[in-house]
């Protein structure tokens, strides 16, 4: 148990600190919302666009970082909280053991859910088999 | 055991339940149980995105296509929303912590105007949706109305996975922003009949952390649906 | 746990003793209650009507199949009933059953604590619960579901024509009952422990509903989830598995398993926790290796997440992923044989008293032992080719999830009814019922192992062209009926032991643990007296420790003398 929590009442975090954030927060959407804007307005650009990807997805990142350490006052709490604030995220990422399956898929002989003739699958609502 | 102990600091009133021995325990308590809720609502969301990063693996070009279809403005203007709506509910935990309930009553209400807004600017987007045939029903018109030639490369099913994910995701977080809107709107009526109930500061933290949850996953929805195109 | 036993309550006194049973016996007070050991027994008394209406279910497919041409029910009703046994006893029975009427009951007991973390979070679980399980029922009787407790798509999205949604939005709702109660032990279990109970002097059984806690908090969402995209196909057309969208339906198998191979511990790992107590209660031993059992615990919890994929061996995932997930699947071994070593290690030396708790424990190990081991054909990517969908894979999930789960039910409940209701029950009756139980489940699932391997497919209402199944079939459906029989044996006398039960003493087994030494004979309502302090480890018997009490106190009727 954590307990070295002196005070009895939680920190209370001054505005100016929320209020760096909230700049903060804005800043970098509008970052990458420019760094979108541009990768595809700009046919020059047009080949590593891929790369805004990896700029979107690294600035959401931190985006959540932000909102999660500061926001939801993680930073001022137990370790106990960090551990639980932390360990759904780390979790979350269990699930993409799915692409073990999916990676693999070409080399099987039945290459499978993709190449399903349209008219394979008639869409019986009503009565099974109709 | 103190069945009706308030906290010393005369400046903050907080009852302690009779289960726990004090109020830190207690308010870690409520802490680590929100927390560990949110862990379910990650994993909640978690399929989805899952589901949406695997399919968007499979199907890049049609995605790509697709995306244009989604207004960024629109979707830019969602998430100024939602990060000054979140800014407000951390006032509004601020001014509750130091007992200010008129502030802490506007920050709230603000909230919730924020809330409003982004509902109305999803309504706009949903009804263009509905309007040009795009959600995914026997109603579906494919190649998009509003944007044949960009679409016409695009094959209708792939069309309609990318709008069935849209409008899951979106359509799970506007829920989530709709319990949101109920949270606080219960809140706000407590806090402006003066209840007994609010004068825990941990009432309006523990709805707080739920709303920065539903703006942490917009963070993630933003990009993924509106800014990606590659 | 030092303390001398609470003795001051005179067993024969008229005068009512004050406890969370008499201190309130209004209806509402029952109906609002915070108490968790009242919420408890309220879900008790619910699980137990889940469970008739699951095996009325599971009588009806017995009986279709003791003949081979299947005429007693239609082929779609057979479908909806052996759907109305797996949805049933899986979503309203057994993830249910243990975690929240023992967990309920006893892990705040456990922990020195006067209640739950969130009384009313609890109260509200019980609700949803309830409120999932109305809808469930309502599910039932209009028509039922055909697509198996599965559900899995395009059958359940775009074929069946049954009540697929309603079915789900039971499933769904008990789902939040069960992440309420999750996050309720969870905080319980960090925040709400007595003084100087440190993790390594929990009893394990705390640290088993722990590890549940965490696979619910994890997995429940995700099947949540899943099945609400289901339902939204079928309302909406939102189709994420439809292959009409070029969307996978394995894909839906693998979200589907994500959650519900954990279930599978969420059913088992609260059971291997009860056992933990009453092994170590009756042969008066320390548990061995208890770190070990412990971690054990954490370790089925966090593997059971990374063998999803031996569900889908024949369903097309990719050759990798299979080879991956049957070596995880093997390794899940480890831990369950760790568990067992040890209780076996526990009984070595031990002064075995075979109560019936005892009993049942010991049967547990026996049906545990027969179903984890084949688990383990199963897992084997070549046998599993030819025993996936067949009789064998039924046998063995019952013997691990219902044989493993019932019997350490009734275990548990047996072992803690006189701290639950203060009355002894009859000890012969309990060791008849035992017996009975125990061989009505190997009739009942022993010949469909054979079946299984004979090449008996699952779900099917007829077998003309195998006639020569029928003899197993008729002996399999005989040992249900010797089930069901041996599950009223224990309804009807415990029943009656409220009545006329000897009253028990505060701690009729001399057991260890808050729950026995710290509490009244039955608790009061917000548990201890006076918070307990915590000075030495779990489970410090010894075999010289005084004997249970004698069976001849625990016949209806009998008084118990005064001990010194």
């Amino acid at each position: 148990m954590s307990n070295n929590h002196s005070e009895g009442h939680s920190h209370v975090i001054p505005i100016p600190v929320y209020f760096r954030t909230y700049l903060q927060l804005l800043v970098l959407m509008f970052l990458t919302v420019a760094v979108a804007v541009l990768a595809e307005s700009n046919p020059s650009l047009r080949e590593m666009s891929y790369l805004n990807n990896f700029v979107a997805m690294a600035i959401a990142t931190t985006k959540a970082m932000l909102v999660v350490w500061i926001f939801m006052g993680v930073k001022y709490s137990s370790n106990l909280t960090k551990f639980y604030a932390f360990f759904g995220f780390v979790w979350f990422s269990m699930m993409f053991l799915v692409y073990l399956d999916y990676a693999f898929r070409k080399d099987e002989i039945n290459t499978g859910w993709s190449h399903v003739p349209a008219n394979a699958l008639p869409r019986a609502k009503g009565i099974p088999g109709s | 055991m103190a069945l009706e102990a308030t906290h010393g600091n005369q400046m903050n009133p907080q009852k302690v339940y009779e289960q726990f021995e004090d109020i830190d325990q207690q308010n870690e308590s409520y802490l680590v149980g929100m927390w560990s809720f949110l862990i379910t609502e990650i994993m909640f969301f978690g399929v989805l995105i899952f589901c949406y990063t695997l399919y968007r693996w499979q199907y890049q070009p049609s995605f790509y296509a697709m995306s244009k279809l989604l207004d960024m403005k629109m979707g830019t203007i969602n998430t100024i929303i939602l990060l000054t709506s979140s800014f407000t509910m951390v006032l509004a935990v601020h001014y509750a912590q130091i007992q200010r309930r008129a502030a802490q009553l506007y920050a709230l209400l603000f909230t919730i105007l924020c809330a409003f807004g982004f509902l109305i600017v999803k309504y706009f987007e949903y009804s263009h949706k509905f309007h040009v045939n795009l959600f995914p029903n026997p109603t579906f018109v494919w190649p998009a109305l509003d944007n044949p030639a960009l679409t016409a490369s695009v094959p209708e099913p792939v069309a309609k996975m990318f709008f069935s994910l849209y409008f899951a995701m979106t359509g799970l977080h506007g829920i989530h922003v709709v319990v949101g809107i109920l949270l606080l709107g219960a809140l706000s009526y407590l806090v402006w009949k003066k209840s007994t109930l609010v004068e825990d500061f941990m009432v309006t933290e523990m709805i707080g952390l739920y709303w920065h949850f539903v703006d942490l996953v917009w963070i993630f929805l933003f990009p993924l649906f509106y800014l990606m195109p590659k | 746990m030092s303390k001398t036993l609470d003795k001051k309550h005179p067993n024969n006194s008229h005068q009512e003793e004050v406890n969370y049973i008499t201190v309130d016996y209004t209806m509402k007070s029952w109906f609002i209650t915070k108490d968790h050991k009242r919420i408890g027994m309220l879900y008790l008394a619910t699980v137990l009507v889940f469970f008739f209406v699951g095996s009325v279910a599971a009588g009806f497919v017995r009986f279709e199949l003791t003949s081979p041409t299947g005429q007693i029910l239609e082929s779609e009703t057979f479908n909806r009933m052996f759907t109305a046994h797996g949805v049933v006893m899986i979503f309203f029975f057994l993830l249910i059953a243990i975690p929240a009427v023992l967990g309920n009951f006893f892990l705040p007991l456990m922990l020195g604590a006067r209640d739950l973390a969130f009384p009313k979070l609890n109260l509200l679980s019980y609700y949803l619960y309830l409120g999932g399980g109305l809808f469930g029922v309502v599910a039932l009787v209009s028509g039922g579901v055909d697509t198996g407790w599965t559900f899995y798509t395009p059958l359940s999205s775009m074929y069946s024509n049954s009540q697929v949604v309603l079915t789900i939005t039971a499933a769904f709702i008990t789902g939040f009952s069960s992440i309420a109660t999750a996050v309720n032990f969870i905080v319980t279990i960090h925040k709400m422990r007595a003084p100087g109970l440190t993790w390594f002097r929990l009893p394990l059984f705390v640290w088993a509903h722990y590890a549940t806690s965490i696979i619910i908090l994890l997995g429940t969402p995700v099947v949540a989830i899943t099945l609400a995209l289901v339902a939204v196909e079928r309302l909406f057309h939102i189709g994420v598995f439809s292959p009409e969208y070029g969307g996978d339906p394995v894909l839906f198998q693998h979200m589907f398993w994500f959650y519900s191979h954990p279930a599978v511990y969420i059913m088992i790992l609260p059971a291997m926790g009860v056992v933990s107590e009453i092994i170590a209660c009756f042969a008066r031993n320390r548990v061995f290796g208890y770190e070990f059992i412990a971690a054990s615990s954490l370790a089925i919890g966090g593997l059971g997440f990374l063998v999803w994929g031996h569900h889908m061996f024949a369903s097309g995932e990719s050759y990798f992923q299979a080879a991956f997930f049957s070596l995880m699947t093997s390794l899940v071994a480890i831990p369950s044989a760790i568990k067992v070593f040890n209780w076996a290690a526990t009984l070595y030396k031990g002064m075995i008293y075979l109560t019936t708790p005892m009993a049942y424990a010991i049967g547990f190990l026996g049906l545990f032992v027969i179903g984890g081991l084949t688990g383990l054909y199963c897992s084997n990517l070549g046998v599993d080719v030819h025993l996936t969908g067949t009789y064998f894979i039924v046998a063995h999930f019952h013997y691990v999830m219902v044989g493993g789960t019932i019997m350490a039910l009734l275990a548990g409940i047996h072992f803690w009814w006189p701290k639950m209701t203060g009355r002894m029950y009859p000890e012969i009756w309990g060791k008849i019922g035992m017996l009975v139980i125990f061989s009505g489940f190997h009739m009942t699932f022993m010949p469909q192992f054979i079946l299984g391997f004979l090449g008996m497919p699952r779900r099917y209402h007829y077998y003309h062209f195998a006639p020569e199944f029928q003899a197993y079939n008729v002996f399999s459906t005989a040992g249900a009926g010797v089930l069901a029989i041996g599950f009223m044996i224990p309804v009807v006398y415990l029943l009656l032991s409220l009545k006329h039960g000897a009253k028990a003493p505060a701690n009729p087994w001399n057991a260890k643990g808050l729950e026995w030494e710290k509490t009244d004979r039955v608790p009061i309502t917000h548990n201890f007296r006076e918070i307990p302090v915590v000075t030495e480890e779990a489970y410090n018997y010894s075999i010289d420790d005084e004997p249970p009490i004698e069976a001849k106190y625990t016949k209806f009727g009998a008084v118990m003398e005064e001990k010194s």
